[in-house]
């Protein structure tokens, strides 16, 4: 365990060389090295199916039967607890809270929204049933569900895809976990009622120090929330470092590329999307995942590439990094030909930058 | 707030729209559970060929107004007709709540899609990929193995999923690749009439540019007619002639999309335009 600024331990999840497999033998994930500590917001962001949701799993000890777990090690705090279950699933559970990708699929049909966060709240430490029904109601208006009496009172399926995603945000947050892993957590949601999910993890980011992985394919959401991201292409992490830096500067042909396929509300064209489909690439371990779609491949490209300093913590996996890399050393950084995405600008606050009271 | 210009270049005039024929119109919708108004007093008209986009808050009732309009959930009151082209081609529209279950049901086969918010609902999970997207072809009388999966190939080509994975089931699919394959699914029998709930919804941006380009291109060359539901305004840009913006289930906005995107009136619609622009 490392020790933060104030002498505090620094709670941590660290990800490293996590490898994963299909039954059939396809490398599904490839040494995937990740972290987050408290306090903190990593974006986890690439094509579909490239591997965000298994990774995710895989920290929860929650692969589905049939992935196969082939190396790298998962430590919370310093402790190993790689595997699927044993003795530190329970405090993997309480410390580390999950929303998955597909709420309807997560809630018991058969329980209302009440007996099931108010049994959440219990399990966590409500001593009475009347402190957890506080709690819940308290918690579902942070997710910005109003008239609770009707929601606690409410089915999963009376609930619409949003209402249902937002009770899973509450019954998740119900542990005070340290860390929450987010898989597209905003996805059904509406832009007014995303913002305020994002001011609400970003409050419990600053209040009470919560780290956050959060999987996310919206560009702008990253931009606004997280102090680091990875990419991943292929299973495989292809950029990582400061958000700032990754979209700002992005400097893997992968990231750009995906960069450049962003819709743009104020351009009067269509996006741009990457050629080839996702489809395209070569199987873990034989080169870079990219290379059959990639504009700026070259021979070496068959072989696996190198992750590269870009600079500080900023790192690509590309064999053209290298050869760019001098213009990038010695202080300021080698503009990269796509402009990036638009960071907001520093100082302002979320409210300001949403406009939503 | 500066102005957005027009974003679909190749976008068709609808100058005509005026004279030619309805194909859904809908006349004084309302549906409550209990004491929730879902949808109240809802009109609108869709032409053929024709993209309109619901927006909305979480919970303004746009999934109802969907399941409504597919048949698929029963009003308190109100009509939708809809046109069955059953004779001739000026038959009156016909609506749809009077039609018998089996009537309905084969309309949801042959005529119309269905994309579901969540892809599970809209997949059947225990079947192959290509038997998910063969099912439709299959109820309408197609019989050839070969080019049931032939067509199953290109389909899956089309939303990029790869063609090694046709024998795969969507359990081991990610959540962006049961979402691509539900739209195959509903598209394959190229219907005339397409209600998508969320449809790029978790979907990465490259993977969803190229979902837009696949659907305008088929709303274009087929002249699909598609009611849009979404929370994502680029994507009611790229895809929607006009475009509805619901709120606590009254439909509080509507007009041509640019219009109601660049001037908007009502306070959801300037919050939703202002959020969107600021992010
Ligand atoms: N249960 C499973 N069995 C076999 N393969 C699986 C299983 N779950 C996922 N996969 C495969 O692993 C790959 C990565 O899937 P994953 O769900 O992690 O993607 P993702 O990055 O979360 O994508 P998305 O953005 O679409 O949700 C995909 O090719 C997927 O088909
Ligand atoms: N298949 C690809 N492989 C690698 N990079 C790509 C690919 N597609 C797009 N990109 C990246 O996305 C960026 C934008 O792509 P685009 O096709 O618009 O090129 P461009 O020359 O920058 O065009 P323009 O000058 O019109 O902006 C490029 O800088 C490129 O790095
Ligand atoms: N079967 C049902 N029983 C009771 N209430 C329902 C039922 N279905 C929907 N509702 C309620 O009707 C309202 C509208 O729900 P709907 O699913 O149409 O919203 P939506 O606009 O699709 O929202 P979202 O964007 O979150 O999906 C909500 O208050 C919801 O709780
Ligand atoms: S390693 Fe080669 S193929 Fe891969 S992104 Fe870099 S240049 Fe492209
Ligand atoms: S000089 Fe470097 S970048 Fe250029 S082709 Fe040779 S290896 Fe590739
Ligand atoms: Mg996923
Ligand atoms: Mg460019
Ligand atoms: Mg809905």
């Amino acid at each position: 365990m490392t020790l933060g600024m104030a002498g505090r331990p620094t709670a941590r999840i660290e990800v490293e060389g996590l490898t994963l497999a299909s039954a059939a033998g396809d490398i599904l994930v490839n040494d995937v090295d990740l972290a987050v500590s408290s306090g903190e917001i990593v974006a986890l962001v690439g094509e579909s199916g490239s591997g965000k949701s298994l990774t995710a799993l895989a920290i929860l000890g929650l692969l589905p039967r049939g992935i196969m777990w082939r190396g790298g090690r998962v430590r919370l705090n310093g402790t190993d607890v790689t595997g699927l279950a044993g003795p530190h699933a329970s405090i993997r559970g309480r410390q580390i809270a999950a929303i998955f990708q597909d709420p309807q699929a997560s809630l018991d049909p058969r329980w209302t929204v009440g007996r099931y966060l108010t049994g959440q709240f219990r399990r966590y430490g409500a001593t009475s049933q009347r402190a957890a029904r506080a709690a819940a109601v308290d918690m579902l208006a942070r997710v910005g569900l109003g008239d609770p009496a009707r929601i606690l009172g409410a089915f999963p399926h009376e609930l619409s895809g949003g209402m249902a995603q937002r009770v899973m945000i509450a019954g998740a947050l119900a542990a005070g976990p340290q860390f929450l892993i987010a898989d597209e957590p905003t996805t059904a949601l509406d832009v007014t009622t995303q913002a305020q999910i994002l001011d609400l993890l970003e409050d419990l980011q600053a209040d009470t120090g919560l780290g956050v992985l959060l999987i996310t394919h919206d560009l702008g959401v990253v931009a606004e929330m997280a102090q680091r991201v990875a990419v991943l292409y292929g299973g495989t992490v292809m950029e990582t470092g400061e958000a700032a830096d990754v979209l700002g500067a992005p400097w893997h042909p992968y990231t750009q590329a995906l960069l450049a396929s962003m819709p743009d509300l104020a351009q009067p064209a269509p996006p741009r999307p990457i050629s080839g489909s996702p489809g395209d690439r070569l199987a873990a371990g034989t080169g870079c995942p990219f290379q059959p779609r990639c504009r700026d491949a070259i021979a070496l490209c068959a072989q696996r590439p190198p992750s590269v300093v870009v600079s500080g913590s900023h790192r690509a996996a590309c064999h053209r990094s290298e050869p760019r890399l001098p213009h990038g050393f010695g202080g300021d950084k080698t503009q990269p030909q796509t402009s990036g995405y638009p960071l907001p600008a520093a100082g302002t606050s979320s409210a300001e930058r949403r406009h939503v009271g | 707030m500066t102005t957005v210009s027009a974003t679909r270049p190749e976008r068709m005039t609808r100058a005509s729209a005026a004279v030619r024929k309805p194909l859904l119109k809908v006349e004084g919708l309302n549906k409550s559970f209990g004491r929730t108004v879902a949808c109240r007093n809802i009109d609108f008209t869709l032409y053929p060929g024709e993209v309109i986009g619901i927006v909305g808050e979480s919970g303004s009732g746009k999934s109802t107004l969907l399941n409504c309009l597919s048949g698929r959930l029963a009003p308190d009151a109100g009509s939708i007709a809809y046109d069955l082209r059953r004779g001739s081609e000026d038959a009156p529209l016909v609506d749809i709540l009077t039609l018998s279950e089996p009537e309905r049901r084969m309309l949801m086969r042959t005529d119309w899609g269905f994309v579901h918010q969540n892809p599970r609902d809209g997949l059947r999970m225990a079947v192959s990929a290509g038997g998910n997207i063969g099912e439709r072809p299959m109820a309408i009388g197609a019989r050839h193995y070969g080019d049931i999966r032939r067509e199953a190939e290109d389909w899956l080509a089309r939303v990029e999923i790869d063609i090694d994975r046709i024998d795969d089931k969507p359990r081991v699919f990610s959540g962006g690749m049961q979402q691509r394959l539900q739209i195959a699914r509903n598209l394959v029998t190229r219907p005339r009439l397409v209600f998508m709930d969320e449809p790029t919804g978790g979907l990465d941006v490259s993977v969803q540019a190229r979902l837009l380009d696949l659907l305008r291109g088929l709303v274009r060359d087929l002249g699909i007619a598609a009611v849009v539901v979404t929370h994502d305004l680029a994507v009611v840009r790229l895809l929607a002639d006009r475009l509805m913006v619901m709120w606590r289930g009254d439909v509080v906005e509507a007009g041509l999309t640019d219009q109601v995107l660049d001037d908007p009136h009502h306070p959801y619609t300037q919050l939703l335009v202002s959020s969107v622009l600021q992010a």
